[in-house]
């Protein structure tokens, strides 16, 4: 008997050190601070579920935004009010997690019916059959009233697997105090940021985030050198002259000190340095207005600034983003989730959540909208004409993290560009 | 059912809801992760196809996985260093009887009420590189001409989630190690006074053996614990800048969330259940030997 509990208590130690391994947990502390969302964060607590009623899950990446959420929410509140028997369930999930998190939940049997999520993540997803395609849902009416490259950027091998519902587009954000001429090329950028720092050593002239997020503004910079990051059939190929030659133009910005330790830059915080007044340039979104704090082109203003098109490398160029929402190919409802789609590509909800985020037309009646033609947006809309579409990656998130360990294997001098892009291409085509 | 039996039975009656919770919550997972790291998984269906030994090829093939074995036994053994004697020697400054003692306790306790991620996003903050409060200090008392970038530094880095994990644990080390130097007899002190012995002698010859046994289970216990530390190196740097912070918790973390490997990251959990059992079972000897001390 005392052998028996002792091989029990053996057991069950093991067991429990092994728990530790498999939770990943911390248990020192003996708190529950897991990364995962409460039921609270997830908005379930904030409605009273009535069971009479059918429910449709939607998995929306960025929703607990301050921003984001009452637009999405603006769009739920008008399908729920259309549809009395249907509830939405929100499911909201941070960018960094975006995939794993919906795996994690397909893989406990909690499938999101509608998801929302960058369309870059489309490939790796109907790769791994967790898409349903949405061809046949498209009747031609829908698609007429949508603009159509912008449609086209979620498809996947002639196969439409997402219906984009934000398009961004970048410029260049000066201060106009510090840079009275904004630079229109890569060499005129770095003679500006020198010239900025030189005058006042406590502002950086550029700024370059290596986050996950940072992959966009990084990936303009390898487009306005003519480099591409796969070859013509899709293949992965990023060790090309030009991509390297990239690089090296960001690695010698950074040892000039022109711009703040990229490796411990993340894009959301380069327009706060901006709004600091630690920073000249940067290149972002439209909706950096608001965190900065005033209108551009107001030379009172606290932060005086103005935005103009990205400096040309060999040629203009920018990464066209795009978010699509997308049907789970294992949702028990994939009609009602449609639907849901198309409620929330509504003119009203989609122009709302549009002039909101200063984001561009999806539907070919926003192209109407005055705000298109105002001073602000000019540089955005002029610099979609040189977009280039995301790359559809068959590993995303393995793309993405590759090519910012590559960024900062370069900028902390473990590697040159040539070695550090050479490596990234020999691990993604394992 | 005679008394006899009764009693021989009854004690594994009321042992049963607990077995059966345990073998839910750890027997289970446990089986299952033993099960996918000899198994090629399905990201969607689960299904799991048998591979023999595969995934444990790869692992002991692979430099990085390799190198991040090394690296965890390193940061392991710095932080719980960290935490052993710098708790050790809070928990001997809680025994000398001062002024505001209370406060003191109370203070020790603080890092241990908050929970680790906030903690975490605290130490952040502190350590940023661009405009944290650690490298405004430094500069204002000219102690460094230009800022730091701790978290974006292999060395410095490494360094800066250890001292933060150490720092979100001492508490408990301090406490435990506490209630061992209390358990030594007041008696001894005094009868060692009696004989001439100073406070150097009263301390290497009372105290250190007073508390050997608690301190090398606590060793081993905070060993596990740091093993598995995880939301501290996350929210701190994501196991980077590139991998200098990613310990082995964080890879299975990567191979499973990152790759959607759940084979090699399984495998990668029976090889960190393997090096936590063997430290379990030192603990278990340790718990049960009739030593000094408590």
């Amino acid at each position: 008997m005392k052998k028996f509990k002792r091989v029990v208590s053996v057991v069950a130690l093991a067991s429990l050190a092994a728990s530790l391994t498999i939770g990943c947990g911390d248990s020192e502390n003996n708190k529950e601070d897991s990364k995962e969302p409460t039921k609270s964060e997830q908005g379930e607590e904030k409605k009273e579920k009535d069971p009479s009623k059918k429910s449709i899950k939607m998995y929306i990446t960025g929703y607990e935004s301050d921003t984001f959420k009452p637009l999405y929410d603006k769009g739920i509140e008008k399908f729920e009010e259309e549809n009395p028997d249907i509830d939405i369930d929100v499911i909201p999930a941070g960018w960094d997690e975006a995939t794993s998190k919906l795996l994690s939940l397909i893989q406990a049997n909690e499938t999101p019916d509608v998801i929302i999520s960058g369309t870059r993540e489309l490939r790796q997803l109907s790769e791994l059959g967790a898409l349903e395609p949405l061809d046949e849902y498209m009747t031609d009416e829908f698609k007429s009233k949508r603009v159509e490259n912008v449609l086209d950027t979620a498809k996947i091998d002639g196969k439409q697997y997402g219906i984009p519902l934000a398009f961004s587009s970048k410029a260049l954000y000066y201060r106009t105090d510090l840079v009275p001429e904004p630079p229109k090329t890569w060499d005129e950028l770095e003679a500006t940021a020198k010239k900025v720092v030189e005058e006042n050593p406590d502002v950086k002239g550029f700024a370059i985030g290596t986050d996950i997020d940072a992959v966009p503004d990084l990936l303009n910079f390898f487009y306005q050198n003519e480099g591409r990051i796969t070859d013509e059939e899709g293949n992965v190929k990023l060790n090309t002259e030009a991509n390297i030659e990239t690089m090296d133009f960001l690695k010698k910005l950074n040892d000039e000190g022109l711009m703040p330790n990229p490796v411990d830059t993340k894009r959301t915080n380069i327009s706060d340095l901006f709004a600091n007044k630690k920073l000249a340039m940067f290149v972002s979104g439209p909706w950096e207005k608001d965190k900065i704090g005033n209108e551009a082109n107001d030379p009172d203003a606290e932060i005086p600034y103005n935005v103009t098109t990205l400096p040309k490398g060999k040629v203009m160029a920018e990464t066209l983003v795009t978010d699509s929402y997308a049907i789970s190919a294992l949702s028990e409802d994939k009609e009602t989730a449609w639907k849901l789609i198309e409620t929330m590509g509504d003119f009203e909800v989609q122009n709302n959540y549009n002039e909101a985020m200063g984001f561009f037309p999806i539907l070919k009646e926003e192209e109407k909208e005055d705000r298109y033609e105002s001073d602000f947006l000019k540089p955005f809309a002029e610099m979609i004409q040189y977009g280039v579409p995301e790359p559809h990656m068959p590993i995303s998130a393995d793309f993405q993290k590759g090519i910012m360990d590559a960024v900062k294997k370069v900028m902390m001098g473990e590697a040159s560009s040539k070695e550090a892009l050479d490596k990234l291409q020999e691990d993604l085509s394992k | 059912m005679n008394i006899s039996t009764k009693k021989k039975v009854t004690p594994y009656l009321l042992l049963l809801p607990a077995t059966i919770f345990m073998a839910v919550v750890y027997i289970y997972p446990l089986i299952l992760t033993f099960k996918y790291s000899v198994s090629e998984v399905q990201v969607l269906t689960q299904e799991a196809t048998f591979v023999g030994l595969e995934n444990f090829k790869k692992i002991f093939s692979d430099s990085t996985i390799k190198s991040t074995i090394f690296r965890t036994l390193k940061w392991v053994a710095m932080t719980v260093s960290f935490k052993m004697i710098i708790g050790t020697f809070i928990a001997i400054l809680m025994t000398v009887k001062m002024k505001g003692s209370k406060i003191y306790k109370f203070l020790v306790l603080v890092p241990w009420a908050i929970p680790t991620v906030v903690v975490s996003i605290i130490w952040s903050w502190i350590f940023d590189g661009n405009a944290g409060y650690l490298n405004y200090y430094l500069m204002k008392f000219h102690i460094i001409s230009e800022p730091i970038h701790w978290l974006a530094n292999r060395g410095t880095s490494f360094f800066a989630t250890g001292l933060v994990d150490a720092w979100a644990g001492l508490s408990l080390v301090s406490m435990i190690m506490l209630s061992g130097l209390n358990s030594i007899p007041e008696s001894l002190y005094e009868a060692a006074k009696v004989d001439g012995a100073g406070a150097f002698k009263r301390f290497t010859n009372i105290t250190i053996p007073g508390i050997r046994k608690v301190f090398l289970i606590t060793t081993i216990l905070t060993t596990i614990w740091t093993f598995n530390s995880y939301n501290i190196i996350w929210v701190l740097t994501e196991g980077g800048p590139i991998d200098a912070t990613t310990t082995m918790i964080i890879k299975i973390w990567k191979e499973a969330f990152d790759k959607f490997d759940f084979g090699m990251s399984s495998a990668l959990s029976v090889l960190a259940f393997l090096i936590l059992t063997v430290l379990s079972l030192i603990y278990w000897k340790y718990l049960n030997s009739k030593g000094e001390g408590i």
